[in-house]
């Protein structure tokens, strides 16, 4: 298990080199002065000072030396100085992190855990018409881009009904950033990413747990008159969860591609948000310090996805 | 009507048994292609998501018989009102009218969709078929590269593709499209694999025919079925997209209208809590249009082949 891993590490590793090299070479074809990005354009920075900044940069340099020079800068975090309307990369990415992070983590939870609860009804009562409601929902919940989810969430629940608060992760001021506010606050955000993982972990687990159900260890189960709520959870949904956390992992990239929208509508201050902000300010170092922690985020998760295969199915063996 | 069709008799089989007039009990052999439009037409949901497209893709196109408005005609003297007789939908903040942004909005959105899947469907089946064909190192090289884009969020790299080559209609088309290709070739790669060591491919190969006919002439008509099923959940994926770049301001730009972009005004508070009529509209054309475009790849899907994973 120890060399499997150490080996996925390895093998990420150069995935990883190769999206910084296609989005750096992609950023230099971009337009635009890239020194614009440090200084106002009715106040253009002084030669002397400008020259600095493209030294530094290394603007003036081979982009092939450019890349290596940005990549031995990232190894050492640092990412890219600080800009005219934003901190330096590294730091902005860092304190965006937790609060994308949070977002993400609640919406998976909240998607997976009422996911899994509706597909094991849906399988049990199979053709009910519970199930065909269930059935509408999920095409619904699937067709429902996060960013119109999100406009209608606003209007409903926290513009018309005022159940939730309608934007940022806190009240500003003193009372504000205590758990209780953090939450009132991440409820509806999550839930609305969490609809399309609801609807789709929902199918997934129905298919899954109607296979299982059919199996003969669960007439074996039946027959010695075992419980069926033992029979469903402890027989059928321990093994329908194999195919099911794959389909997880395979969430991670929408799941983030989604932070882009909500974290915009709902002023998040998550890596979505400022990664909107950077691509409209032009904000180059920044868009690339986002590609590479997403990247990172997301063969960790894969990598986690597949640890966690191989401990609920003991047949799958790594050598 | 003389003959009564008993086809549900033999859902799957080739040979239809057909009852005429008199009692007389006749075989007939029945193309894998009408079979296929059988089984699709049983598909309730499939042809209900038909007749929501055609009258959308309708409503689109004859637009200008439609309404007496043009999309882009500013009337300042009725700005942001309610939807009323005059104006169906009501108007936004320069006086449009919204029931004719809508429709004239579905050109665009449309057209992006058909577009993009066209271009990713042509850089799909020619990667996934030289993968596929070739083997080796080909198919190495190009799987690991589609495994690179697939593991990236598509909008993340939409969104920085978008900025460096500037927004407009013909952009977003081709971004779409060029990010799009990895699930199509990965389609054709896995069914060119599966037919490449068959007889008639190798009757070809022994006859001369060079490798590039091949491919068009047999692999591909091969992979015609995954790559339709492919085709119609690929336009409900770039509409999606679309909207969700313009939403952010960086698609379809103004005056131009998309159902993207008449969703940018919601981000402004005051215009999604007081004219909900303005952005509204334009999000149930999307969710309409996705879901009866999600529909139709289903029946597609069953009715080509029930056991196709996609």
């Amino acid at each position: 298990m120890g060399s499997y891993i150490l080996r996925r590490i390895l093998i990420s590793i150069p995935m990883l080199l190769v999206i910084t090299i296609i989005a750096f070479l992609l950023l230099q074809l971009a337009p635009g002065d890239p020194i614009s990005a440090y200084s106002p354009p009715e106040a253009p920075l002084p030669p002397e000072q400008r020259e600095a900044l493209e030294r530094q940069l290394g603007l003036n340099e081979p982009i092939w030396t450019r890349y290596f020079y940005w990549l031995k800068e990232a190894l050492q975090g640092n990412l890219g100085p600080r800009s005219r309307n934003f901190a330096p990369v590294g730091e902005a990415i860092m304190s965006r992190l937790g609060p994308t992070l949070l977002l993400m983590v609640s919406a998976l939870a909240i998607g997976i855990g009422l996911g899994l609860v509706l597909g094991v009804i849906s399988a049990l009562k199979k053709y009910s018409i519970l199930d065909m409601v269930l059935t509408v929902f999920a095409f619904l919940g699937v067709s429902f881009p996060a960013y119109l989810g999100g406009l209608l969430g606003l209007y409903i629940f926290a513009l018309t009904l005022g159940w939730a608060p309608a934007g940022g992760m806190s009240t500003a001021g003193a009372a504000g950033g205590g758990f209780v506010d953090v939450t009132r606050h991440l409820i509806l955000p999550a839930s609305i990413i969490a609809l399309n993982y609801v609807a789709s972990t929902m199918r997934y687990t129905r298919s899954a747990m109607l296979e299982v159900l059919d199996q003969d260890y669960i007439r074996t189960a039946r027959a010695k008159g075992l419980k069926e709520n033992a029979i469903v959870v402890g027989h059928a949904l321990k093994n329908a969860l194999m195919p099911i956390i794959t389909i997880i992992g395979s969430y991670i990239p929408n799941l983030l591609g989604g932070a882009v929208f909500i974290e915009s509508i709902f002023g998040w201050p998550g890596m979505g948000r400022l990664f909107v902000d950077a691509v409209e300010a032009r904000h180059y170092p920044m868009v690339m310090g986002l590609i590479l922690i997403l990247a990172i985020l997301i063969l960790v998760v894969n990598l986690l996805t597949d640890v966690a295969y191989a401990m609920v199915d003991p047949r799958v063996r790594y050598d | 009507m003389t003959n009564r069709d008993l086809a549900a008799a033999t859902p799957d089989g080739g040979v239809v048994a057909t009852m005429d007039a008199e009692g007389r009990v006749a075989q007939k052999i029945v193309s894998p292609g009408r079979l296929a439009m059988r089984r699709f037409f049983r598909h309730k949901l499939a042809v209900f998501g038909m007749v929501v497209l055609v009258l959308i893709v309708a409503a689109a196109i004859f637009a200008p018989w439609l309404t007496s408005y043009g999309p882009n005609e500013i009337d300042l003297r009725a700005r942001s009102q309610g939807p009323s007789a005059d104006h169906w939908f009501g108007t936004d903040r320069t006086g449009r009218d919204v029931f004719a942004r809508t429709i004239y909005a579905g050109r665009i959105s449309l057209a992006v969709g058909v577009v993009a899947v066209m271009i990713s469907v042509f850089i799909g089946a020619l990667l996934g078929s030289v993968a596929g064909y070739f083997g080796g190192i080909w198919d190495t090289l190009i799987m690991r590269f589609t495994d690179i884009i697939m593991t990236f969020p598509a909008i993340v790299a939409i969104l920085t593709l978008a900025a460096i080559a500037g927004p407009g209609v013909r952009n977003i088309m081709i971004i779409i499209g060029v990010l799009s290709w990895p699930v199509p070739a990965r389609l054709v790669r896995s069914r060119l694999l599966s037919i490449r060591n068959q007889e008639y491919i190798h009757a070809a190969q022994a006859l001369g025919v060079p490798s590039s006919r091949i491919i068009i002439k047999h692999a591909l008509p091969n992979s015609l079925d995954v790559l339709l099923v492919y085709s119609s959940l690929g336009i409900a994926n770039a509409i999606l997209l679309e909207a969700g770049l313009s939403f952010l301001g960086l698609g379809v730009q103004p005056p131009t209208s998309s159902w993207g972009n008449m969703l940018n005004v919601a981000r402004n508070v005051s215009v999604l809590e007081s004219e909900p009529w303005t952005w509204l509209p334009a999000g149930l054309a999307i969710v309409a249009t996705v879901l009866a475009v999600n529909f139709v790849g289903d029946g597609l899907r069953d009715a080509l082949d029930p056991r196709m994973k996609l």
